[in-house]
């Protein structure tokens, strides 16, 4: 006969959730502005954009969608107004197909146009790609082979920016700049880009895929954002704060409180009646 | 007004489908099936105009080597007739193999020479406890937890072996408590990015 669990140990789900929404709802309310550290990898992710020369060319794989919206898109929109602060271009694209449709919301908190960014001479939007690793590999091949159109349609041919990428592409490209919510995109742009032609590549997995491009870090992936949380971070340590900021409370909030429910559930599991299983 | 109407709907959505930590029920239920619907229609479309972009457009343009990629995959919906479903192997296995050959391609590179490389360092650096500390933990770490996967080497079935192996087990028990935290960082995070939604874009009652 099994052991009757401790309350401890069941507390209800839907209580669970509603004791977590509530504590980051308050929090949100009521911030406490709580000091952000920034580490190692964020601070090696901004250093090498800082590097980067005016000019340079940025090819940045904008492949998150709705479900990872809050850890991605903070850092899309702070890398490119770093980029902007830096002077350099962007060539945007997406592996996943929900990014072109997730990209206008993005633009409007950069506003490209604010620091007289053009497009199609300053950055450039080609959208989805299909294809997978070899797509990949086409593209810091050839670019101008592999797209003739951006994602309205319009022909590459009359961009100037569309035109610096000519092949051999990877000799025109700076950097790489990947989002995605799946490890196996993280990877594929490594071995095609960093791997192949020591192209720099900067990475902003999940959290929760982190541990998988860790091991490249800081030889064939020279900096990696944490998600949302190393959003945060580099919002604060490049002085150009957004949205990852005001959500860092909220992110410390959650965690605490799962972090007591850890607890809880463990001392209901040592002081149940041992015996049964 | 219509920025209005979509963070209404925005915001009853949200609400409805995390009705489902609550439980399962038709408003989650319904807010899970227009989010598939949605990103369905989407999918097909994104396909739809990839297919124009990168293969119909060039045939037009002259290109007619594309008409040999677009036949082939055409060919993967032989599948679905059972005299001629053995065609679509073809096309798979050129897409497989076109996918192995290019990963390989890096992965040797990347996945493993690099990374044994990057595994040769000084391990005491003079100035540096920290890193010296640091260094010495990682090769203490990466050896015994190799040594967890040598099962079939007579010594290192010994006494000493198996517990150096142990703490290579814990050590890797370790990454995946890192890895475990920082799934729960991804989910808070996701809601949080909602709870922000809610409380400033459509109630405006935060900032």
């Amino acid at each position: 006969m099994a052991t009757k669990k401790h309350f401890l140990e069941n507390i209800p789900i839907g209580l669970y959730f509603l004791i977590i929404i509530g504590a980051m709802c308050y929090i949100q309310l009521y911030p406490l502005g709580l000091p952000i550290p920034v580490t190692e990898m964020t601070k090696a992710t901004y250093r090498t954009v800082e590097n980067l020369n005016e000019g340079d060319i940025i090819l940045v794989d904008q492949g998150y969608g709705a479900g990872t919206i809050a850890s991605h898109e903070p850092g899309f929109v702070v890398v490119f107004k770093h980029a902007m602060r830096k002077g350099l271009k962007l060539v945007i694209l997406s592996t996943s197909v929900e990014g072109p449709l997730l990209l206008d919301s993005a633009l409007a908190k950069i506003r490209p146009e604010s620091r007289g960014y053009e497009y199609g001479r300053d950055w450039l939007h080609v959208g989805y790609v299909a294809g997978g690793e070899p797509a990949y590999a086409a593209i810091v091949q050839d670019f101008a082979s592999t797209f003739t159109v951006d994602y309205e349609g319009t022909s590459l041919s009359g961009m100037p920016l569309a035109q610096e990428l000519i092949a051999p592409t990877y000799e025109k490209i700076a950097l790489v700049y990947v989002q995605s919510a799946g490890g196996d995109v993280c990877e594929g742009w490594i071995r095609q880009s960093a791997v192949r032609y020591d192209i720099p590549m900067i990475q902003q997995p999940l959290e929760m895929m982190v541990p998988t491009i860790l091991p490249y870090f800081p030889v064939n992936c020279q900096g990696i954002l944490n998600g949302g949380i190393g959003a945060a971070e580099y919002e604060s340590f490049s002085g150009l704060p957004g949205e990852a900021v005001k959500l860092s409370d909220m992110l410390s909030m959650g965690g605490l409180v799962v972090l007591i429910f850890l607890i809880l559930g463990n001392i209901g599991w040592f002081i149940r009646p041992k015996g049964g299983d | 007004m219509a920025d209005v109407i979509g963070t209404w709907i925005a915001a009853l959505l949200t609400i409805a489908i995390t009705s489902l930590a609550w439980k399962d029920q038709p408003a989650s239920k319904m807010a899970n099936h227009i989010y598939i619907g949605v990103v369905t229609a989407n999918s097909i479309a994104q396909a739809w105009a990839n297919i124009m972009n990168v293969g119909i457009n060039k045939i037009i343009a002259g290109d007619f080597l594309y008409i040999i990629a677009i036949l082939l995959g055409l060919l993967t919906y032989t599948r679905y007739s059972k005299a001629s479903f053995w065609v679509y192997r073809y096309p798979i296995a050129l897409v497989m193999g076109i996918g192995v050959g290019t990963s390989m391609r890096g992965l040797v590179g990347g996945s493993f020479l690099d990374q044994i490389r990057d595994s040769f360092f000084q391990l005491a650096v003079p100035g540096d406890a920290m890193t010296s500390v640091n260094n010495i933990i990682f090769f203490v770490i990466l050896l015994s937890s190799l040594s967890y996967f040598l099962f079939t080497v007579r010594a290192f079935r010994s006494e000493t072996a198996i517990k150096f192996s142990t703490l290579g087990r814990y050590a890797m028990m370790g990454a995946f408590g890192y890895s475990f935290a920082n799934t729960i960082a991804t989910r808070i995070n996701q809601y949080a990015g909602r709870i922000a939604f809610l409380l400033i874009d459509w109630l405006h009652i935060a900032s």
